[in-house]
């Protein structure tokens, strides 16, 4: 064998190798991409839609019950008995609840800047599916390394690896 | 997807041969160390040698040998406290995994066999 064609299996050996190391680590940033847009789909804020839903549900349920009726029935009483001096919590809450609604609800719109909020049912759909496409490419990575492996190539693991990748069978992994 | 358990004993062994290259190079170091000492103490023993003016020259030069010897050793110790650090994660690492897995199968494969 020439030095030149010896020359050629080093290259195409050193070629190989870099080749699977930088494919593992392109695997792995994409990882860490992939756990970084989860992040941000759990940390999302809900729906301007659902934000004030919510707020809307807060005041009634604040609002909620007979007080105002009962207060009402106590003037018109045949015999008076005045109320007490303090006003009750849910009859100032109903007397101020178009203005509570309008000063949370503009706080909300606020508080939202250059941030999208998400509906839950579109987050769910949305972490599921970045949940797939994750394990997908932890599986990805496990292939490469058990091929790395097979090989004889020491490669270190990742200590937050998923232990369905790991622990998966090498027939499906193919 | 489809588990196969049998990969825990894999990563038991990954993990005993990370253990067994960290033991290796800790026992390499206390190597090193002792090395050192020696050379330490064989170095004061010189410097405390009071010979005569033609003893002098040679006690200087067997200190210059044990001083150069010192810092070689003190550069391999160096070497090897570095090689342990990254030995320690690899281990670390390994073990960790390991036990994560062993967790994951424990609470999640009934049977005691592949799902």
């Amino acid at each position: 064998m020439s030095d030149i064609d010896l020359r050629r299996i080093v290259e195409k050996s050193v070629a190989g190798g870099q080749t699977l190391m930088t494919t593992l680590e392109d695997i792995r940033k994409r990882i860490v991409l992939k756990r970084y847009s989860i992040t941000k789909i759990q940390q999302a804020p809900a729906s301007p839609d659902e934000a004030l839903q919510r707020l809307n549900d807060w005041i009634e349920t604040a609002t909620a019950g007979s007080a105002v009726e009962s207060l009402a029935a106590r003037f018109t009483a045949p015999g008076y008995r005045q109320p007490g001096s303090a006003v009750p919590l849910e009859i100032i809450a109903a007397a101020i609840s178009g203005a509570l609604r309008d000063l949370i609800g503009g706080a909300i719109s606020e508080s939202y800047g250059s941030a999208k909020g998400i509906s839950a049912a579109d987050r769910a759909r949305e972490l599921a599916k970045a949940e797939r496409e994750l394990l997908e490419l932890e599986y990805a990575e496990e292939a490469i390394i058990r091929h790395a492996e097979h090989c004889g190539i020491d490669v270190l693991r990742r200590i937050d690896a998923d232990p369905r990748a790991v622990l998966c069978s090498g027939e499906f992994l193919k | 997807m489809t588990i196969d358990l049998s990969r825990l004993t894999v990563l038991g062994t990954i993990s005993a041969r990370e253990n067994a290259a960290l033991e290796q190079a800790r026992a390499t170091l206390d190597v090193e160390l002792s090395a050192s000492k020696e050379v330490r103490r064989q170095l004061l023993a010189e410097q405390r040698r009071d010979g005569t003016a033609s003893e002098r020259g040679n006690i200087r030069r067997r200190i210059e040998q044990l001083r150069t010897k010192q810092g070689e050793i003190d550069q391999r110790i160096e070497e090897q406290e570095a090689s342990i650090e990254l030995l320690q994660e690899r281990a670390t690492a390994a073990h960790r995994l390991r036990k994560t897995c062993e967790a994951w199968a424990a609470r999640h494969v009934q049977n005691g066999g592949a799902q």
